[in-house]
């Protein structure tokens, strides 16, 4: 019995030229891939192009893959560098806090109004906070609150240094902070603890 | 009173060790610039915890795959254009250094003059090779001239089709095939 994971059969395939081994693949990381492009670039309709352009560069570049990484790592480090490098071309606008985008949540659960409108105002005071960051800053704040990723495997896939890791998350926490201290109208779950539960 | 040696300690959110947490717990009860830091750095906390992962429209693979013919185009336009730039550029660069070069010591005038010359002898050239060629058919027996003449168009009927099939992947399939 093979001990490969269907992920590493679809890579195997993919390699050789298979188109339909390699939408497995896309079809498996489109949320996560599609998630940093989101919270790097703060628009929909951005974060699509860019999703879209990863998996195309990935495509592109697959046979310089190397496989004793882990494939997500290496899609979210050509995510991260490609927004980057959008962000650099063009600063987008800031968000108002008015303006709530349009969100397809993963879990779509029970509709209910209240709760969405609330999740709304969440992400874009979210987004409002670390759209102040510069994109590399802001690369390494995602990777490290929404995927989990440690000090080292971030500096391997924003090509930084650990030490420069370390000191770019501890000036993006201090940043963010002090926004947050200064413009208490961020702090929507404080408010929405104190707000009745919706029936 | 020294804050830097707490405000390290929340920003730079790592595990303490149970005689840090103590010693920050103590500052924070007494200091409120570093309890409202703390504060802050707890709620962003929560904010990204809570905060859902975004999935893109249905049919994002869909998408992905509809878009893979047009983009190979564009990418097999964009190698193509870059080889005949970079060819174009080669030889632009080319005539601008030989102009360089030769303008200073020869007059354009003389340059044609001997262009037109050397064409004359090309041609002149060529002309006394299609007599030497035709004197050897005639000297050498036919079943050989016919040989040799077959030989040569095969050879030069290979090398243009060679010639022909490494353009047409150039034009169509761009430089260098990914997969």
């Amino acid at each position: 019995m093979s001990d490969r994971t269907p992920e590493q059969d679809w890579l195997e395939k993919a390699r050789n030229g298979d188109d339909d081994a390699f939408a497995r693949l896309v079809e498996t990381y489109q949320t996560p891939v599609y998630n940093l492009c989101y919270r790097m670039l703060g628009e929909s309709t951005a974060a699509e192009d860019a999703a879209q352009e990863t998996f195309w560069r990935a495509y592109q570049n697959l046979k310089r893959y190397d496989p004793s990484r882990p494939f997500i790592t290496w899609l979210l480090s050509i995510a991260a560098h490609h927004c980057i490098d959008q962000q650099r071309k063009r600063r987008l606008p800031l968000l108002e806090l008015d303006e709530f985008p349009e969100l397809d949540i993963a879990d779509s659960s029970v509709p209910n109004p209240e709760k969405e409108m609330s999740h709304n105002q969440e992400d874009a005071a979210l987004h409002q906070l670390i759209n102040q960051l510069n994109p590399q800053d802001r690369a390494t704040v995602i990777l490290k609150y929404w995927y989990d990723c440690s000090e080292e495997e971030i500096s391997q896939m924003l090509s930084l240094t650990v030490s420069a890791v370390k000191s770019r998350l501890h000036r993006s926490r201090q940043q963010l902070a002090e926004m947050l201290s200064s413009n208490p109208m961020l702090i929507v779950n404080e408010r929405r603890t104190h707000e009745s539960p919706a029936v | 009173m020294n804050h830097q040696p707490y405000r390290t300690m929340l920003l730079d959110d790592k595990p303490l060790t149970p005689i840090e947490k103590e010693e920050l717990s103590q500052h924070l009860a007494s200091c409120t610039q570093c309890a409202q830091l703390d504060s802050s750095l707890r709620t962003l906390d929560r904010e990204f915890k809570s905060a859902a992962m975004v999935a893109p429209a249905a049919g994002f693979t869909s998408r992905f795959q509809a878009s893979l013919p047009a983009r190979r185009k564009q990418h097999e336009y964009e190698q193509t254009r870059i080889i005949v730039i970079s060819m174009a550029s080669t030889a632009v660069a080319t005539c601008i250094t030989l102009a360089g070069f030769l303008l200073p010591i020869i007059s354009p005038i003389t340059i044609l003059a001997n262009l037109f010359a050397d064409l004359v002898k090309l041609v002149n050239t060529i002309s006394q090779f299609w007599i030497i060629i035709g004197s050897f058919f005639h000297a050498v027996p036919t079943g050989l001239s016919i040989g040799i003449a077959l030989t040569i168009s095969v050879w030069l009927s290979f090398t243009l089709l060679l010639w022909g099939i490494t353009l047409y992947r150039i034009t169509l399939k761009g430089i260098r095939t990914t997969i």
